[in-house]
């Protein structure tokens, strides 16, 4: 047992990680990868709201695909990787690769809903909000980046349903929350201008303002109609993976508490929508709010308290 | 909102049903009173505002720590009044306060009313078959589409192709595809209704137990259901039957860090080992209607074998405790990368090197032996102490009194004290500060100081004459002052301190005091990190007798002991829920509401004409994705989307 504090001490500070391997290396190239196709993506679509043309929105586009599929390559690759050293592993084990996967999915679901939705600015607040999250998470320590072996209560199947679920709702909710902040914008802009654009402002394009409004407030919804029950889902296979661990399926802890939060602000948003009193704007709040209650649930919880959910902690 | 959207109002928002106020009887006042009831209780707004006030209370409980009144004055950074408020509110305890749980029951009523109000004619409108409209109506739906040759006939057949449900109509026909999906927002109040009651069984009903077990101990279950009984639960009481540990371990990551813990159970019902089976976290073992679970472990005892060859467990508690240790340690220096120090009990030259401040145990170094390990070494060179006293010398009414002395640190003095004396009528004694130093004679029932005496001086003390002849030298007993350590080859003098001044505490788990070799001794083991030292600790004023590592021996007075290692306890909970199937089932429920929710409701209304046919639609929501639909739907029979609504230049543009 002599000397079994250095070598421990040792150990820990290299990790598990081979910094050398190729698939290492990889990793760390489809993240810069990502990176950079969701920037140029952004000005891409500056470039297509600036002049007007179509051209550089489907390069825009075009690249918003790229960028999914490299960051599909950078989840996969880490799987492949990890799962060697340790056998439960799923590519969402810290912050940094629950944020990638967050990445994917929302350029996902916006490729998909654009298809539909051609909604202008949406491509460019959707490449920017990766773009930004993206230089976020890069600002991580390593020790929050690098893929690492799970504690027990974390080896079960279930965290590849649960975290999966909640992780892809956050994703819907973060493009409902871009669709609502467009709408508001729009609302406050025509509020703005409509006392003094007797003239030409409001003159020239009123029908189309409604129209383009109708659109986000469609998109806002239809967002957080498909976020909703995949949120119920995680929540609920997060209780059902509780009772089987610990034998609680609910305890109060913050985490699981901001996500209730989190599904009682949509619920309110359903709600709301149907009462004519708050449709549109209120709506879109609620929207906001929202979002903002899960930036807290994924995020801010980790700094608010300890509880069950305290393994990506920030700090 | 004037200036919002104009999205269609969904049928959700709908007044009651005219039919089924018609249907409401009775005094008048009773009818006055029963609509006004339900009209406040069903209403949506009100759903939302109690939503969103559950939503805001729920927050508290994440910013509060949950736990008891005092876990909210701890919380300085508050003012006073705050932290009284908050306890006054019970924020320490919010989801189970009454005005959390009046507010949850506010919006059971509400769901509930809400509920009842809609659910039928909801259900009797998403089993109907679509409903005809005149023709006015008809061309009066949001999305219109014309065709010039295609037939009515023709646009109903490809509808059915493409899984619509298509009726004949008067003129024409009626279709519509996803009706039943209308009753989603249903289906998941019912889900939720199911939790509720799930919930309320499990709070009446359900019980939790979480124990530590050492291997070969085992837990009767019924009666510790029968606990939970005579505190006015429900509880089932299951079968009589023991759950026996019969093994407990533990597997590790290859730097250290736990990866897994697993516990050999068996079963024990009449006697008889009804099965056996391994448990782990995430794994747990069910039987009867109780689960076992894999909750946490711990150090449950030390074995100790006592050189006569008794094996005794010493149970260490699992409340953490701290002890003050005595003794002396050096300066603190670099041992490679990490931080350590030197610890000497103040008694001998035998000096334990310990990792700061985790008190990892590196090893012994003695004058002549080495301590190596980790591609280090510790050698003493030498100790230099401060002379002690080992004895008074007295002579007492003419006849010579040698009387040892012991520290008084455990006094929180410097110096030393006797034990008590006679002098006369009066009990004392004396306490010496150090080496033929004026001491001190101090009355044993007052505690007060009757007088000082200088070497060589006589005084009279209870009506006896005392004279103090010196005190005998101990070389060494004043304690260590500084030591000579060879580190890595490198001499160096380093400074020592006694604990008792620095304030220096063991955390950790320790035992009750034993008697070991005829002393009582406690035995303690600080908390991290794993493969810490043992500590034995005389049970009087804490000085350490041993500091011993797993298989390492020492000697507590005339006795050898030997420490075998650690004994693990695996900590095990077991639970009942009756509640747990309707719970399930709600959950199961509202998954699927919520999930019913992502189909829209599509109504069709084709009327036939003189030349070709003309279709009026309407969506329940997404009307976006529809007409893309209706274009991809109806573009081979060369239908036209009518692009008058506003809509439409949006989507365009």
């Amino acid at each position: 047992m002599n000397g079994n504090e250095f070598a421990s001490l040792d150990r820990q500070a290299t990790g598990m990680v081979d910094p050398q391997n190729w698939m290492v290396i990889l990793d760390g190239r489809l993240v810069l990868a990502t990176l950079v196709l969701a920037g140029l993506a952004t000005l891409a679509f500056i470039l297509r709201l600036a002049t007007g043309k179509a051209m550089p929105g489907r390069i825009g586009q075009g690249l918003l695909g790229l960028a999914a599929l490299t960051s599909l390559g950078q989840l996969i690759d880490r799987y492949a990787y990890m799962i060697r050293i340790d056998p439960h592993y799923w590519p969402l084990s810290n912050l940094f690769e629950s944020v990638m996967f967050v990445v994917f999915a929302i350029l996902a679901i916006h490729l998909v809903i654009d298809r539909t939705y051609k909604a202008p600015g949406f491509g460019l607040v959707s490449a920017g909000l990766v773009t930004i999250i993206i230089s976020l998470a890069s600002l991580l320590p390593p020790r929050l980046r690098d893929a690492s072996p799970l504690v027990p209560s974390l080896q079960s199947y279930w965290i590849k349903i649960h975290v999966t679920l909640m992780l892809v709702s956050y994703a819907a909710f973060a493009l409902s929350f871009v669709a609502a902040v467009l709408y508001l914008f729009f609302h406050y802009r025509n509020q703005f201008l409509q006392p003094r654009s007797i003239g030409a402002m409001a003159a020239r394009q009123p029908e189309n303002h409604t129209a383009l409004m109708d659109l986000l407030d469609e998109l806002t919804y239809r967002l957080i109609m498909l976020g909703f029950p995949i949120l119920a889902f995680g929540i609920i296979t997060g209780g059902l993976w509780a009772n089987h661990a610990w034998g609680t399926y609910w305890s109060w802890d913050p985490k699981e508490t901001w996500a209730l939060i989190t599904w009682l602000v949509y619920a309110a948003y359903l709600h709301a929508r149907m009462s004519r009193d708050w449709q549109g704007a209120k709506a879109a709040w609620f929207a906001v709010a929202g979002f903002v209650s899960v930036l807290i649930t994924y995020l801010g919880v980790n700094y608010l308290a300890t509880g069950l959910h305290t393994y990506g902690k920030l700090l | 909102m004037a200036d919002g959207p104009s999205t269609p109002a969904t049928d959700d928002s709908a007044p009651l049903d005219r039919e089924q106020e018609a249907e409401v009887r009775g005094p008048e006042a009773w009818v006055t009173f029963r609509n006004g009831f339900i009209s406040f209780w069903a209403s949506i707004k009100l759903a939302v505002v109690l939503i969103c006030a559950i939503a805001a209370a729920s927050t508290l409980g994440t910013i509060v720590p949950q736990g008891g009144p005092e876990d909210v004055l701890a919380l300085e950074e508050m003012s006073l009044r705050t932290r009284e408020f908050l306890i006054g509110i019970q924020a320490y305890n919010v989801y189970y306060s009454a005005w959390y749980l009046t507010l949850l029951g506010l919006f059971f009523l509400n769901l509930a009313v809400c509920t009842y109000v809609r659910v039928w004619p909801r259900l009797r409108f998403a089993l109907a078959r679509p409903r005809d409209l005149p023709i006015p109506a008809r061309d009066h739906m949001p999305d219109q589409v014309r065709f010039a040759d295609a037939t009515a006939d023709q646009v109903a057949q490809t509808l059915r192709r493409r899984g619509y449900r298509v009726f004949p109509a008067k003129e024409g026909f009626v279709a519509d595809r996803n009706r039943l999906f209308r009753f989603a927002a249903m289906v998941v109040h019912l889900g939720l209704f199911m939790i509720l009651i799930g919930g309320i069984t499990a709070g009446l009903t359900g019980y939790k137990h979480s124990f530590p077990l050492l291997p070969g101990e085992s837990m009767p279950t019924r009666k510790a259901f029968e606990d939970a009984r005579t505190r006015g639960r429900l509880t089932p009481l299951p079968d009589d039957f023991k759950v026996r540990l019969d093994k407990f371990w533990t597997t590790r990551y290859p730097d250290g860090s736990v990866k897994q813990f697993y516990s050999t159970l068996s079963v024990i019902e009449d006697g008889k080992a009804m099965l056996t089976r391994t448990i782990k976290v995430n794994e747990p073992l069910e039987y009867k209607g109780t689960t076992y679970y894999q909750s946490f472990y711990g150090i449950g005892g030390e074995i100790l074998t006592v050189a006569r060859g008794i094996e005794s467990r010493i149970i260490l508690g699992n409340q953490s405790a701290s002890t003050k240790l005595q003794g002396f340690i050096t300066q603190r220096f670099m041992l490679g990368k990490q931080e350590v120090f030197a610890y000497n009990t103040g008694k001998g030259d035998h000096f334990e090197i310990l990792t700061f401040p985790m008190l990892g145990y590196l090893g012994d170094a003695r004058p002549g032996q080495a301590m190596t390990g980790g591609g280090h070494s510790v050698a003493v060179k030498r100790v230099l102490a401060r002379p002690g006293v080992a004895s008074v010398r007295l002579n007492v009414g003419g006849k010579p009194l040698v009387v040892p002395v012991e520290s008084a640190s455990r006094f929180k003095m410097q110096g030393y004290i006797t034990r008590q004396i006679v002098f006369g009528s009066r009990k004392v004694f004396l306490f010496v500060p150090g080496p033929d130093q004026p001491i001190q004679v101090v009355d044993l029932d007052s505690i007060a100081s009757l007088g000082t005496l200088t070497p060589g001086a006589r005084k009279a003390f209870g009506g006896v004459g005392v004279r103090f002849d010196g005190t005998v030298q101990d070389a060494a007993g004043g304690g260590p002052v500084a030591a000579e350590l060879v580190i890595d080859g490198q001499a160096q003098v380093l400074r020592m301190v006694e604990l008792e001044r620095t304030g220096f505490r063991v955390q950790g788990a320790a035992s009750d005091p034993v008697e070991i070799g005829g002393r009582d001794v406690v035995v303690m083991q600080s908390a991290e990190p794993p493969g810490s030292p043992l500590w034995i600790l005389d049970a009087r004023d804490s000085t350490a007798l041993a500091v011993m590592r797993p298989g390492e021996r020492a000697d507590i007075g005339i006795t050898q002991v030997r420490w075998d290692g650690p004994v693990w306890f695996s900590g095990l909970q077991t639970k009942t829920d009756p509640g747990l199937p309707v719970i399930y089932a709600g959950f199961l429920i509202v998954i699927l509401g919520t999930m019913m929710g992502l189909f829209n409701h599509e109504q069709l209304w084709v009327t036939a004409q003189d030349q070709g046919c003309r279709v009026g639609a309407k969506v329940n929501r997404g009307r976006f994705t529809f007409r893309r639909h209706l274009g991809k739907l109806f573009g081979s029979l060369g239908g036209q989307l009518l692009d008058s609504s506003p809509l439409e230049k949006g989507a365009a543009a």
